[in-house]
């Protein structure tokens, strides 16, 4: 007997067109709700980064708002403690290295005149651009935007305070009522489809949930082993670079040369020592291998690797639309975009395969 | 027990969640205690079904147990070896707990004989209760594992 399916109340064109209402109006409304979304997807993150810790409180304290607030309690002084020390740091060494920053265009000029004479000897007409005043200037010019741009960002990192007003009152309710959300959105899902639905977003929470969480404390990890390195070696910019290390490892393969390159210009520019840049390539050699080795495997056990080049694409959208902001958040949605678009893809095989088996059954 | 329960419970608890005594019915639930009741309670999803409407079929990837609130399921399956059987389950019966243990597909069909409720318990939701409290959550694995090995049991009589 083959199962009667409900009495069709609309027809399917009827159905498409109020599909396409019902999308366009989405769309709409979050194009209104633009700004909110921005306070949302933050406090979603940080929802994904404390749930578990929520959890295993709640467990222990038998009272879930009692868990948060303790956790809210804890992780605020932990993040005020280390920046009363990071923030003035950073800043100090971020000041210094963009009014030190001539100096090292002279340095590297004097590098250049030998080359620039040859080419002029060489070339004569050359010597008619200002070949060595052209790159010093557009040099200067453009590392000093770079890095007063990057220090005005942290700045007004901790100036937003209307991000620290609503996302905390946002991620209070997330945690506290999350899954009565999750619940309530479920209701509306047709039974036909309320299993699939149910294991896919179980499936992308974990996920995204592991991924953010190892993203982070990938982050905070290599950026303090990078930190302990370069103030053992008594290095300049030490905050600086341990920052740069750490947002760099975001990316898989290239960041870590990236940041290991920046270091090395900066200090051998400084320095003119080939011996202190070695020392700087170990300290940054053994973050990675720490983190390679000890951190990787146990945070990305359930592997969710991302392309390479896949992140250096997320990067320059996320910093055409948002400038450094997208740049940031880029990383991250991508990593949940992915989880979401192959557990799809895993779903529509698994579905189509069973598909196929029931027809081979009834052929034969 | 019961006393002191509908007393202090009425007065202490505004909300009485209608799903409790229902619950305790049910083998898998019947160990727990009240406050035990009320977190499984607030992990159930209540899906509403027409007649004839198809709830799981064989071969879908499971998700996790139903509970018949009210009205009945019909049960089938439509391999060989259980062919043109079927069985009939009535408020207070259960089905599908072999999905809240694994994602293989699902052994049988299940579909409303007429308008009925089911409460869902999602694998998903045990997992994670699993994490939160393990206590509660082992104390119901214990007792799903209990009613497979009983089936087991059963099975194994059949194949003699």
């Amino acid at each position: 007997m083959t199962p009667a399916t409900p009495p069709a109340i609309f027809s399917p064109m009827q159905k498409l067109f109020l599909w396409a209402c019902g999308f366009l109006m989405l769309a709409f409304i979050v194009h209104l709700l633009t700004e909110l979304i921005i306070y949302i997807v933050i406090s979603l993150f940080f929802a994904y980064i404390f749930l578990p810790a929520v959890d295993r409180m709640e467990f222990f304290f038998k009272n879930r708002v009692l868990a948060i607030s303790i956790l809210y309690i804890i992780f605020t002084t932990i993040v005020t403690l280390s920046l009363l020390y990071l923030v003035p740091a950073f800043t100090r060494q971020a000041a210094e290295l963009s009014k030190d920053i001539p100096t090292y265009v002279l340095n590297l000029k004097s590098l250049f005149l030998n080359w620039v004479q040859k080419i002029e000897q060489e070339i004569p007409i050359s010597s008619r651009l200002d070949l060595l005043e052209n790159i010093q200037i557009y040099i200067q010019k453009t590392l000093i935007e770079r890095t007063t741009a990057l220090t005005n960002f942290l700045k007004g990192l901790f100036s937003l305070f209307s991000y620290l007003l609503v996302v905390p009152i946002i991620l209070f309710f997330f945690l506290l009522q999350g899954s009565h959300f999750k619940k309530a959105i479920v209701e509306f899902i047709p039974n036909r489809y309320f299993e699939m639905t149910l294991n896919f977003l179980h499936r992308i929470d974990h996920q995204i949930g592991y991924y953010l969480r190892g993203l982070l404390l990938e982050t905070l990890a290599v950026g303090i082993f990078t930190f302990l390195g370069l103030f053992l070696v008594s290095a300049d910019y030490s905050v600086l670079m341990a920052v740069f290390a750490g947002v760099c490892n975001v990316i898989p393969y290239i960041g870590p040369l990236i940041s290991l390159l920046i270091a090395v210009i900066v200090y051998y520019l400084k320095l003119k020592s080939v011996n202190f840049i070695i020392y700087v390539a170990i300290v940054f050699g053994l973050a990675q291998v720490i983190d390679n080795i000890f951190l990787k495997p146990i945070i990305f056990s359930s592997s969710m690797n991302l392309h390479p080049l896949f992140i250096l694409f997320a990067i320059l959208l996320g910093g055409t639309y948002g400038g450094i902001w997208g740049m940031v958040v880029a990383i991250p949605i991508a990593g949940g975009l992915k989880v979401i678009l192959s557990h799809l893809y895993q779903e529509a095989q698994f579905r189509y395969q069973v598909r196929l088996e029931s027809l081979s059954e009834s052929i034969n | 027990m019961e006393i002191i329960e509908k007393v202090w419970g009425n007065i202490f608890r505004q909300t009485k969640n209608p799903e409790i005594p229902l619950l305790k019915q049910i083998p898998i639930f019947s160990q727990l205690t009240y406050l035990e009741l009320m977190k499984v309670c607030k992990i159930l999803h209540l899906r509403k079904y027409h007649k004839n409407e198809v709830v799981f079929e064989e071969k879908e990837p499971g998700a996790g147990l139903y509970i018949v609130k009210s009205g009945k399921i019909r049960i089938y399956s439509k391999t060989h070896l259980m062919n043109k059987d079927e069985t009939f389950l009535i408020p207070g019966d259960f089905f599908g707990e072999v999905a809240l243990i694994d994602e293989e597909p699902r052994l049988i069909t299940a579909i409303a004989d007429e308008p009925s409720e089911l409460l869902v318990f999602f694998r998903g939701d045990l997992l994670n209760l699993i994490a939160r409290d393990p206590r509660l959550s082992s104390n119901i694995l214990f007792r799903i594992s209990t009613i497979m090995s009983s089936r087991l049991r059963e099975l194994a009589k059949l194949v003699k």
